[in-house]
């Protein structure tokens, strides 16, 4: 149990699906008094009962099918949301750094300069720091002498390379991934993989969920397995990449 | 301070807030009277004032604050509880006329100094209990530091620590707002200063000209009010969106959410404030208004409004996440609140019995403030920085506590 970053135990999800979902006040004190306003609320358990231990330096790959819980574990482990029940628990003072969907804080009335300043600053940086990675930004998404257009003038894979590119440059110790490779073309996919490597050579840590096998095995030591929810496995790349196929192939 | 459920109270608390609550009366019958008028009071009164302790503790315990699931939004139990059960109390005596010996100035300072102690007390057994399980945590994992991932951000001290580490991305969202609303377009920030001069002149011409109210120098005192209230209904209105809005950035980045809110507020009252820079000293040169130092009350009082406006649009912006026609309630209330506020009538022309009552409309104290600063030229009385105070506290506290409570559903819910 040695330098774990991230202890996930026993960690359950709960989703509450509503059917009928009014978000108007109406229904809810409507449904007081009678019960068709009432909206129907079902449980779904996104995650059941997983634990998982990653250590420094570690590169574990998440590998599931659509909807096994993959993503909604790492969220639990960024914190976006919280578990239902077990717990999650990060080395204290550990930057955790999430890629998760770029450009979201994106605005497309914005420069992309500005837009790099803005985006940095979601992921908690101040401005002297984001002013020491600009140059770099920059060049690494090659938009050039672009970026002060306004984003709504990018083609999109401009937009995807520019926001990995401001992701890219937090240098977090450790890096949630949530399959994004599909970012730009061959060449710049070639560049990313090349970025995650170095990341690790430097022991960074990274956590990396992904449905292409040729990612993962390039990348993660560990993979991790989930299915509807529950781990089924975990251990080394290969032996687990078998086990995603023959769960792939057994429900097609 | 929220925490699982290790931080459980029960008889202990309800005690300890009972003694609190008898030495708050001492204390304020004390602060209220000399020792010996103090001695009297409390001997002819000490029904009526076990009455209303009884009520404040019975009130905590409807609320469930002394209940072990009871403890989020516990600053708003309890503010709610021992604000609430005095005044339950006070007015059902004065309406039974057995409140002799009970005194309502006493009485606030009596609320006022329980709340203070009740959430000391609070805030240091969370502490504890959080000392306690990070020690947990060290044992169970061989001496490694390890946190549990959120815990360290749903305390109001924690929050606000992490959001100061935030204070770029707020600065940041600020500047963009203030950049989309004035680039591209000709005249731009002109936008914000025609918008109130017209309003301005529209409301002297209709209630001078037309409807004959006898206020003088009606361009100044409409101003101080109007601009003030521009600055509320602004800010709450766009801070109502502020979270429901950002549902993608939500789910797929952690920062504290509370800077969103806060952003909202902090872009209206820039704006504000450069309004009133133009606006102001033309007008108070117009009307020969010297400058004193009783100006620079303003802006104390304006940091209260800050406070109180905050708290309010933290509530309102959780709200409008979990139900969207909470925007449609706030445009509802802004146009109705503008009309109880003093804006274009004068305080003294509220009818005498209704004018205590008045006062605790939500920004009838701040705007009150300003035009006794600013255009009857005296400082304002005892009761509205009393009021100003507590709306600032209280909605701020409150609305921290109820934002925080259900910060992480956020992502869920928008």
């Amino acid at each position: 149990m040695s330098d774990a970053v991230i202890i996930a135990e026993q960690v359950s999800k709960r989703f509450a699906i509503h059917h009928n979902r009014a978000y108007a006040l109406k229904s809810r004190i409507m449904g007081l008094v009678y019960d068709r306003y009432r909206s129907r609320v079902e449980d779904f358990w996104a995650l059941r009962d997983v634990d998982l231990t990653v250590r420094r330096g570690e590169a574990v790959g998440l590998v599931g099918r659509n909807g096994s819980g993959k993503s909604t574990l790492l969220k639990l482990i960024a914190g976006i949301h919280r578990p239902s029940s077990g717990r999650v628990l990060i080395q204290r003072g550990a930057k955790v750094g999430t890629m998760i969907e770029l450009g979201v804080g994106f605005n497309s009335e914005l420069t992309g300069r500005e837009n790099v300043f803005l985006n940095a600053s979601v992921y908690g940086l101040d401005r002297p720091a984001v002013e020491r990675i600009y140059d770099q930004v920059v060049d690494y998404s090659e938009i050039g002498q672009f970026i002060d257009e306004p984003i709504k003038n990018y083609s999109s894979g401009m937009v995807m390379r520019l926001a990995f590119s401001v992701a890219a440059h937090l240098d977090p110790e450790v890096l949630l991934l949530d399959e994004i490779f599909a970012v730009g073309d061959q060449a710049f996919q070639d560049k990313c993989r090349v970025t995650m490597g170095e990341f690790l050579a430097r022991g960074k840590t990274l956590l990396f969920v992904s449905h292409s096998a040729a990612s993962v095995q390039q990348i993660c030591s560990r993979v991790c397995v989930l299915s509807h929810g529950r781990k089924v496995f975990d251990g080394p790349t290969a032996e687990g990449l078998e086990h995603y196929h023959a769960l792939a192939e057994g429900g097609s | 301070m929220t925490g699982p459920a290790a931080f459980r109270v029960g008889w202990r608390a309800l005690a300890l807030d009972g003694v609190l609550a008898i030495a708050a009366t001492l204390v304020a019958y004390r602060l209220r009277f000399s020792s010996g008028e103090a001695l009297g009071f409390l001997s002819v009164g000490w029904l009526p004032i076990a009455l209303v302790v009884t009520a404040q503790l019975a009130a905590g315990w409807v609320l469930r604050l002394y209940r072990a699931d009871g403890h989020t939004m516990w600053p708003v139990r309890l503010g709610a509880a021992f604000v609430g059960g005095a005044a339950v109390a006070v007015l059902a005596l004065a309406w039974a006329s057995a409140d002799q010996g009970l005194s309502r100035q006493a009485v606030a300072s009596q609320v006022a100094l329980l709340c203070l102690g009740a959430v000391l007390w609070r805030a240091l057994v969370g502490l504890r209990v959080r000392e306690q399980q990070a020690q947990a945590i060290r044992e169970q994992f061989g001496g490694q530091l390890l946190v549990v991932q959120g815990e360290d951000v749903s305390s109001m001290a924690g929050s606000l620590t992490r959001t100061w580490e935030y204070r770029h991305l707020l600065m940041n969202l600020v500047t963009k707002d203030l950049k989309l609303k004035y680039q591209r377009s000709l005249l731009g920030f002109a936008w914000s200063l025609l918008n109130p001069l017209i309003m301005i002149a529209v409301y002297t011409l209709a209630f001078t000209y037309v409807m004959k109210l006898p206020t003088p120098r009606f361009a100044l005192f409409i101003l101080i009010g109007l601009l003030s209230w521009n600055f509320f209904a602004g800010a709450v209105m766009s801070a109502t969106d502020a979270v429901a809005a950002q549902g993608a950035l939500l789910r797929s980045v952690v920062f504290p959410r509370v800077v969103l809110p806060f952003a909202a507020v902090l872009f209206n009252l820039v704006q504000y404030l450069l309004t009133m820079a133009v606006f102001l000293p033309v007008v108070l040169f117009i009307y020969q208004v010297p400058a004193e130092p009783r100006m620079l009350l303003f802006p104390v009082f304006l940091g209260l409004q800050v406070f109180f406006i905050t708290g309010l649009t933290m509530v309102l912006a959780t709200a409008a996440a979990a139900f969207r026609d909470v925007k449609h309630l706030v445009d509802v209330g802004v146009a109705i609140g503008f009309w109880l506020t003093p804006i274009i009538y004068e305080p003294t022309m509220v009818p005498e019995q209704f004018r205590q009552v008045a006062l605790l409309v939500p920004m009838t104290s701040f705007i009150r403030a300003y035009q006794d600063i600013f255009y009857y030229g005296v400082t304002p009385e005892l009761s509205i920085w009393l009021v100003a105070s507590a709306y600032a506290v209280g909605t701020f506290v409150c609305g921290l506590s109820v934002f925080l409570a259900y910060e992480s559903q956020m992502p869920e819910l928008v």
